[in-house]
């Protein structure tokens, strides 16, 4: 079965415009073309039943966990202003994997 | 008259993955946001359970829930997934990620109904711990 990896961030609100240039036009495109990545969406929270849910969530759906640790991936990754000049702004920053069952 | 060569199409996606800058990507995909007539929504619910009511769980969820749900008005899909590993000590174990037309779908009597029907309601939503129920909207 696929795998997803769930990606959980909050940026502060300054921060929010050039967050999501670098991540529509960089980071998400990047990753979405890494072999074994078949799908991925970006979302933003409209409301949740629990306080302090991040704002922003990103899931990508894989054909394997392994598929992070390709170089593909490390290299997609690393790519553009994400690592060096988005990364260190975010407040939250939670990663899951997940393995479909139904 | 003129038809296109065959392999024409192929070759403008080529051309188009080969000159396309990142900006004038990003422009084609904020039209296309704008232009996406129909919204995309995502109902995440996340929870726990006891291990030792883990079958039944994931068989009344199977077999009654998440087919009652699925027939409301407005809710195109469920997937359901096991936490494998996260960084957050307390990420609930089972999650499901229903697709929905609205961020209403949820508030509607239709799902109100479903969500009450059959064995979950009596045998299973009272040994749930640590849910988390989330509506998010697709950017992206």
């Amino acid at each position: 079965m696929p795998h997803i990896f769930v990606v959980q961030l909050d940026i502060p609100a300054e921060h929010e415009a050039e967050f999501n240039r670098v991540y529509d036009t960089e980071h998400f495109p990047m990753l979405s073309k890494v072999p074994g990545v078949r799908s991925a969406a970006r979302y933003r929270l409209e409301h949740a039943t629990v306080p302090g849910m991040q704002q922003y969530l990103t899931i990508y759906e894989l054909d394997s966990p392994d598929v992070m640790k390709s170089a593909a991936w490390e290299e997609a990754g690393a790519y553009g202003d994400w690592a060096t000049k988005i990364r260190p702004l975010l407040t939250s920053r939670h990663h899951s994997v997940f393995e479909r069952i139904v | 008259m003129r038809t296109p060569a065959p392999g024409a199409a192929a070759r403008l996606t080529s051309l188009y993955e080969t000159y396309a800058t990142d900006a004038f990507r990003y422009a084609l995909h904020i039209t296309g946001r704008r232009e996406d007539a129909v919204m995309s929504y995502v109902y995440v619910v996340q929870m726990d359970i006891p291990q030792h009511l883990e079958a039944e769980f994931n068989r009344i969820y199977d077999e009654d829930h998440v087919p009652t749900i699925l027939k409301v008005p407005g809710v195109r899909s469920c997937a359901r997934y096991r936490l494998e590993h996260s960084t957050v000590p307390s990420m609930p174990r089972y999650l499901a990620i229903y697709e929905t037309d609205s961020a209403e779908v949820i508030n509607s009597p239709a799902w109100q109904e479903a969500s009450d029907l059959g064995e979950w309601k009596p045998k299973i939503r009272p040994h749930t711990t640590n849910r988390q129920h989330s509506v998010f909207r697709r950017i992206a």
